[in-house]
């Protein structure tokens, strides 16, 4: 892994759930921009070493840390500590999630709460914690992962995903409108049909089939997210506010 | 809409969230109007619901009180068994209750984004789910989720959590869309902008609204009763094959 530019040296980013999948591949990229990188996880803290010991591998800074997004006061001390270790918190890149199928005829207020609490609550839990340290830096970037399902609805994914999701969207335009006078951006990016390490075990056909929706003809990779995160990150993306871009290779069309 | 002798929401029942004050009694009115037996719903203004179902009565119409907190799942089932009970399986469903909140992200507490979501978000999945299985067995239902233009471009004025509430009420719309149109339940938005209910009213400086009206093409502040006209028309027979739709009723504005 090597450096490919330093667009973001001098910054820190805090990357929720980046033991895994699109948000490892994100905190590996904004390393190799130069961002110091707090790599988040609630469980899988093997994960988050080997992606820390990655960008520290590579002469990068990083330090992986553990907070559940949905417990307000873990996300302040984790938001505390990333400042205390790496120097500042410029970047949130509220990426955490879990996804789950369910009808509407099945799903239980549990369910449904749990889901809202990560997904939704979580994402303005690390952002609300994260905006003072950003405008004591004068610069901040506040970046959301959302859905298709969120975008389109889910046929097999339950409700609460599909909801929570639209939600992070909602939080998206509402903060990017009240922070946009202070130097903070707040953007989405909505990846679609992304294969990462849980898609392990799916079938041939399932494959296929979820294919046979992508016009590219291929499926992206979590590196694809990485880079529209970096770009987001980035200052000359200083002048995009309150969007979302999707990654889909034109999937989100159909 | 009403046309003549013809009601085209005989037979029916309907449930109204939050229709005992704002723009659910209008909504309520409209429905009852249309020949539809109607659970008038609110949360606490009891005697404000009352004069609701009052109102239908006296034109005709059947309605009923029913009260609880959308937010609390053993209300929201037994408010729902009572207006079965009363008026037989509900056919159409507004969830119209909610609640908004006016204040920067820095003021805007944990607490405060749990309340907005309950009730604007969780009470319309608690609604519509103690209503969906009756709809499904009869192969009919119309869920109409009135959310709000913050929810489709943020609010600035309006929390953070408002905003996120009613887009997660959009995105549970396109869910339940996937989900329940294939039993013949259709189910779509309708997304207001500033509606000029008693309460705001009475709350608005002139240059305040004067300025609000300045923001709206059309020259003017919506009404309760054009929010009402277009969940009247997503109710109806004519709308059989819209579901998963949004209709602004905005009056043309961009809120600034
Ligand atoms: N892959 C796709 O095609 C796709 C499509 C649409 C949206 N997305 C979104 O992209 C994001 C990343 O998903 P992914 O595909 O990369 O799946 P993933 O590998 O399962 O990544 C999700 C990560 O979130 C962490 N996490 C879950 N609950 C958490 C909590 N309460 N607190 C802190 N961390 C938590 C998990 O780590 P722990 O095990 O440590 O909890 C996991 O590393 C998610 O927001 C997902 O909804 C992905
Ligand atoms: N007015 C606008 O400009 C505007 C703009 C965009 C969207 N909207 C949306 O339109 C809908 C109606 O708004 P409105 O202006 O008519 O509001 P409103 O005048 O404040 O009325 C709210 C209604 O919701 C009920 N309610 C509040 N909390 C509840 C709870 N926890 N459980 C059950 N019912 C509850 C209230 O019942 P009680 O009377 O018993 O308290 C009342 O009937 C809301 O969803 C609102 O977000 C309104």
């Amino acid at each position: 892994m090597d450096r490919i530019d330093s667009t973001l040296s001098g910054r820190v980013a805090l990357v929720t759930g980046a033991a895994s999948g699109l948000g490892r591949a994100t905190a590996l990229r904004l390393a190799q921009s130069g961002a110091a990188v707090a790599v988040n996880y609630s469980r899988n803290q093997t994960g988050a070493e080997a992606v820390a010991g990655m960008i520290t591998d590579m002469g990068g800074r990083a330090i992986a840390i553990r907070a559940d997004v949905a417990d307000k006061a873990a996300v302040d001390a984790m938001v505390a500590n990333v400042v205390a270790e790496l120097g500042g918190c410029h970047i949130v890149v509220a990426n955490a999630a879990y996804s789950e199928n369910a009808t509407l005829f099945e799903l239980t207020l549990e369910q449904w709460n749990r889901m809202f609490d990560v997904v939704l609550k979580g994402t303005f839990l690390c952002a609300k914690a994260a905006i003072p340290h950003m405008l004591e830096a004068g610069w901040g970037r506040i970046i959301t992962i959302s859905s298709d399902a969120g975008k389109k609805g889910g046929q097999a994914t339950g409700p609460h995903y599909s909801s929570s999701k639209a939600g992070v969207l909602g939080l998206m335009m509402g903060l990017a409108r009240q922070l946009a006078s202070m130097n903070i951006t707040v953007n989405d990016v909505c990846p679609m049909d992304i294969p990462v390490e849980r898609w392990e075990g799916r079938s041939r056909e399932r494959l296929d089939s979820i294919l046979a929706g992508v016009p590219r003809g291929r499926f992206g990779s979590p590196a694809d997210i990485g880079a529209a995160i970096a770009f987001l990150a980035s200052d000359e993306a200083s002048h995009v506010n309150g969007t979302s871009i999707d990654v889909s290779g034109g999937a989100i069309l159909l | 809409m009403n046309s003549g002798t013809h009601k085209q929401l005989a037979g029916k029942t309907a449930l109204v969230t939050g229709s005992s004050r704002g723009i659910g009694p209008a909504i309520a009115t409209l429905l009852g109007a249309e020949g539809a037996a109607v659970g008038v719903h609110c949360h606490k203004s009891v005697s404000a619901a009352e004069e609701v179902v009052a109102t239908i009565e006296a034109s005709g119409g059947r309605a009923r009180v029913l009260q609880g907190d959308v937010g609390n799942e053993n209300d929201v089932e037994r408010f729902v068994s009572e207006l079965t009970d009363a008026f037989g399986p509900v056919d159409i469903l507004v969830n119209n209750a909610g609640i908004n909140h006016f204040v920067p992200i820095f003021e805007t507490t944990e607490a405060d984004f749990e309340r907005l979501v309950r009730v604007n978000t969780t009470g319309a999945f608690l609604c519509a789910r103690a209503v969906a299985s009756t709809m499904r067995d009869r192969r009919y239902g119309r869920i109409i989720n009135v959310s709000s233009d913050c929810g489709k471009r943020g609010g600035k004025v309006s929390g953070v959590h408002f905003s996120a509430s009613k887009a997660a009420l959009q995105g549970l719309t396109r869910s339940l869309t996937r989900q329940l149109s294939p039993f013949g339940i259709t189910v779509n938005d309708v997304a207001p902008a500033t509606i000029l209910t008693e309460r705001l009213d009475a709350t608005l400086t002139e240059e305040q609204r004067a300025a609000r009206t300045s923001a709206i093409p059309i020259g003017r502040m919506g009404r309760p009763e054009d929010v009402a006209a277009a969940v009247g028309f997503l109710a109806s027979d004519q709308a059989g094959f819209i579901t998963g739709a949004s209709i602004d009723v905005s009056g043309g504005a961009r809120i600034a």
